[in-house]
This record gives C-alpha cells, sequence and structure tokens, in this order.
C-alpha cells in the first residue's frame, strides 16, 4: 500500500518537526528514517524533501547550519526551533482529531472495518 | 566508461539550469546524492548502478526545480533583474570602450597634422569597428562565462568589475579631453571639436542599426546550449 500524494504532502511537516525534535539531523537521515518508521510505506522523491526544508527553515519553524560531515562532505543539518515546537504541537492536535474521528466512526460501523 | 564526477557534474548543471534553484540549493542535494550513492555501492551495487538509482531517487528535476521555485518565488525574477542590469552596464562598458578608442585616434591623427576631416572619417569607423567586435566578443564571452555566473559572489564580482571598469575609462576619456585641449593648437582644438560633433551625430544614427543588425544576425544563428 502506497499513500496518496496529498496525504504524503500533508504529513510531511509535521513529520519532519517531530524527527527534529528528537535532535538535529540532515536531509538523507531524514528520507532513511521516515523510510524505516513507516516500514518503507512512505515513499518520498527524495529531491522533494528538501523544498519542503527550505519553507520550513523561511518560516522559522526550523534553524540550519551548514557543517563538515564525518565523511569530509559539506552537509546542512536543521534543528527545530521553539516557534516550530509550537507549531507541532498544533499539527498533533489536528491529527489526533482526525485520527479520532475516523476511529469512532469506523468502531460504531463495524461492516466497515 | 562512466566517470562519477562527470557524471553528478552533468546532473548538477541540468539542475542549476533552472532558474529557480540556486548553487547553495544543488549542492545539499549533490550531497545527499553522493550519501545514497557510497550507500548503494557498499550493498555491492557499481558506481555507474549506484548513480542511476540515487539519481532516479532524487526525482525528476523539472519537478524538484518547481518545488524549490514555490519556496523561492522571486529568484527567476532576481536572475532575470540582473542580466538586464547586467546587459545595460555591459552595453555602457562597450559603448564607453568604442568611444574612447575614436576619440583618442582623432586627437592622435590631428596631432600627426592628418587632416580634421580624415581623422574624422577614421575616428568614427574606428568606433564602428571596435563596438562591433567587443559586442560579439561579450555575446560569445557570456555564453561562456554563464555557467559560472549562478553564485551570488560571481554576480556581485562581475557588477563590481564593470562598475570599476567604466568609472576608469570615463576618467580617462576626460584625461583625453584635458590632454587634446592642452597639447594640440586651438584652431585644430576648434576643428577636432567640430569634426568630433559629425562623429558623434553619425554615430547616434548608426548604432541602433548595428544593434538591430546584429539582433537579426544573432537570432538567425543556432542557439547553442551552453555546457
Amino acid at each position: 500500500m502506497a499513500l496518496s500524494k496529498d496525504l504524503v504532502a500533508a504529513s510531511a511537516t509535521p513529520l519532519i518537526l517531530s524527527i527534529l525534535t528528537r535532535g538535529e539531523s540532515y536531509g538523507y537521515a531524514i528520507i532513511k528514517e521516515v523510510h524505516a518508521l513507516s516500514g518503507g510505506q512512505m515513499q518520498w522523491t527524495d529531491g522533494m524533501l528538501y523544498p519542503v526544508l527550505h519553507r520550513l527553515e523561511k518560516q522559522k519553524l526550523i534553524a540550519s547550519e551548514a557543517r563538515k560531515a564525518d565523511n569530509g562532505r559539506m552537509r546542512k543539518y536543521y534543528r527545530i526551533k521553539d516557534q516550530g515546537s509550537k507549531a507541532l504541537q498544533e499539527h498533533k492536535q489536528q491529527w489526533t482529531a482526525v485520527y479520532t474521528t475516523l476511529k469512532q466512526v469506523w468502531e460504531a460501523n463495524p461492516c466497515f472495518s | 566508461m562512466f566517470q562519477l564526477d562527470n557524471a553528478i557534474e552533468n546532473w548538477r548543471n541540468s539542475l542549476l539550469d533552472n532558474q529557480n534553484v540556486q548553487d547553495t540549493d544543488v549542492d545539499e542535494l549533490e550531497s545527499h546524492l553522493r550519501d545514497e550513492i557510497d550507500s548503494l555501492m557498499l550493498s555491492g551495487l557499481n558506481e555507474e548502478e549506484a548513480f542511476m538509482i540515487s539519481s532516479h531517487r532524487m526525482g525528476d528535476q523539472q519537478d524538484v526545480g518547481q518545488e524549490f521555485a514555490k519556496v523561492n518565488p522571486s529568484l527567476a525574477w532576481r536572475r532575470r533583474a540582473f542580466w538586464m542590469f547586467f546587459g545595460i552596464l555591459i552595453s555602457m562598458l562597450v559603448s564607453s570602450i568604442a568611444s574612447i578608442c575614436s576619440q583618442g585616434s582623432a586627437a592622435l591623427l590631428t596631432w600627426l597634422n592628418v587632416s580634421v576631416y580624415k581623422s574624422g572619417v577614421a575616428s568614427i569607423l574606428i568606433h564602428i569597428g571596435v563596438f562591433v567586435v567587443l559586442l560579439f566578443a561579450v555575446v560569445f564571452g557570456v555564453g561562456l562565462f554563464a555557467k559560472s555566473m549562478k553564485s551570488k559572489l560571481s554576480m556581485s564580482m562581475a557588477l563590481v568589475f564593470c562598475m570599476i571598469a567604466i568609472f576608469m575609462l570615463k576618467v580617462s576619456s576626460f584625461a583625453i579631453n584635458v590632454l587634446q585641449v592642452k597639447i594640440l593648437h586651438p584652431e585644430a582644438v576648434g576643428q577636432l571639436y567640430l569634426a568630433s560633433r559629425y562623429s558623434i551625430f553619425a554615430w547616434n544614427i548608426l548604432w541602433p542599426i548595428i544593434v538591430v543588425t546584429m539582433m537579426f544576425i544573432l537570432w538567425r544563428s543556432k542557439p547553442q546550449r551552453v555546457r
């Protein structure tokens, strides 16, 4: 089962913010983590992650810093800012609202499941 | 024989052809691409296979460019504005060089006792010749430099260089004017002034014709892709 494009796009921001809550990270590692967390069900086109990261940075939800990685390559590391944590709380509430609503409907009508 | 660095360089360049992508964006994507290639090669693929798969996973370059455009919508327009201003500066530079050549040669010929009208004709011909040659040089030169003109640093360096060059040319044009008044016989200065009025008049009529002609020539010639 592959997730629809709209759902992938809508969940990208809360997913990135949540991963960055665990500590700073960079694009490649974020992609790998999303892949692992979703058990391979969420496939992002790698290049599409970066415009999202840059947009979040422009909205001041995350900050970036370019540093040399252990392998000698320059890498841009992202970390979450206070404003980003606040935004993530809102996302959580919204997703929880959607999830609980759907769950109630599905549990009330067993024939759907 | 597959060359990984060449393949990555080509991949970078075609991504940079998109006007919405900056070179820092491409650096970040390249770092990702190389990480992916390394990990694929660890699992036993060769360089070429690893490159093919990881560049495919990066996604279609047009699509990625469009996503970057949404983040930074003014970038493409700022680039176009840069090229417009750069064009104005370059045309100022080219016409100052051409006019200083014609000015200097007219003064020199008058000083060598060549008749004022002959030196006037010579100066207008030199003016046109230098202008056309430099304009062609610029058109083909910019094509060669366009690839390296994508970072902010090289863009601002080019602008500053043009400004300094124009300033120096204006100063030396002023110096030539003062020198010819001081060195030449007063009557020759008057004649030279008259000749230069004719020459400037002719130039003002001719240069739009020259520019339009050149546009037609360049328009008809096959566009070359800058690599």
